[in-house]
């Protein structure tokens, strides 16, 4: 039943950069596709303003941009905003692409790509979780079934956070289990070295 | 108004400067960042993609623009400021 569930999110044709030999990822997580929803409600906002610039300033405020040569002056502008626009997708996008959480058999890695140029990678060993919860809270996360898990760990300062993670009450029965599993691996070594 | 070389240097070469940036940049991440196998890093080419579009975009309008007739003055003649 174990090797069922988890087959479900098994990526075997997937790696990532500093995998460890013999580590199989078992999930590969990212933040809920609805929480870009913002994101895209405001470049929505950004995109139709020239077009209602055009329609209700324009013909009022500056009439000469009807007119040739100044209506290309226009157009030539309104591509450049566009253009801006279009980057501040692409790094909302990597920003999306980059935030990652790789769950495998042996550890927990949480990266956080912060703009284009600093990333933070804190990894966590799957035995050393202690405490292990998932939130839905709100109308939209439960309507589309998503939420955070908090990890506490035997340090106790830092804890794990994943947020909006799709499925959270899943992905916490298969990090339990993980974490059941690694622990068993974990007396048979030791259980082989007694004998 | 005499053809303008510096807005030529601003409208040609600021846009390819900034999609080689941001494709390098993309590239660079998903080279060394990103999940080998992960087929959501195929939205990167869509977005360098129209990136490179926008760029010829902004360099064929530019080349349009007839700029002897561009006058800031006669515009704000033309302006109800």
């Amino acid at each position: 039943m174990r090797k069922k569930s988890i087959n479900l999110y098994k990526r075997e044709k997937y790696s990532f950069p500093g995998q460890h030999h013999n580590e199989d990822i078992v999930l590969i997580l990212r933040k809920h596709k609805l929480t870009l929803l913002g994101y895209v409600l405001h470049l929505l906002a950004l995109i139709f303003l020239p077009v209602i610039f055009y329609i209700f300033v324009v013909p009022m405020v500056f009439p000469a941009f009807l007119e040739d040569p100044y209506n290309k002056v226009f157009i030539l502008f309104s591509i450049i905003y566009y253009g801006f626009i279009w980057i501040l997708a692409f790094i909302i996008w990597v920003d999306y692409y980059l935030d990652i959480w790789i769950i495998t058999n042996q550890r927990l890695l949480d990266i956080e790509q912060i703009g284009f140029f600093n990333r933070v990678v804190s990894e966590l060993d799957l035995k050393r979780i202690q405490d292990i919860t998932s939130k839905v809270h709100g109308i939209f996360p439960t309507m589309f079934g998503f939420g955070n898990i908090h990890i506490q760990t035997a340090a106790e300062e830092h804890k794990f956070e994943l947020k909006s993670v799709p499925h959270p009450i899943t992905v916490r029965r298969e990090i339990i289990k993980l974490y059941t599993h690694a622990k068993e691996s974990d007396r048979f070594i030791f259980r082989d070295r007694d004998e | 108004m005499s053809f303008p070389f510096v807005d030529f240097l601003a409208f040609v070469f600021i846009p390819l400067g900034l999609f080689f940036l941001f494709g390098w940049v993309i590239f660079y991440h998903l080279k060394k960042y990103g999940v080998k196998g992960d087929s959501t890093k195929n939205t990167a080419y869509f977005f360098v993609a129209v990136l490179f579009l926008i760029s010829l975009a902004i360099i064929i309008t530019f080349f349009t623009i007839d700029w002897n007739s561009v006058n800031p003055i006669d515009f704000m003649k033309k302006s109800n400021i």
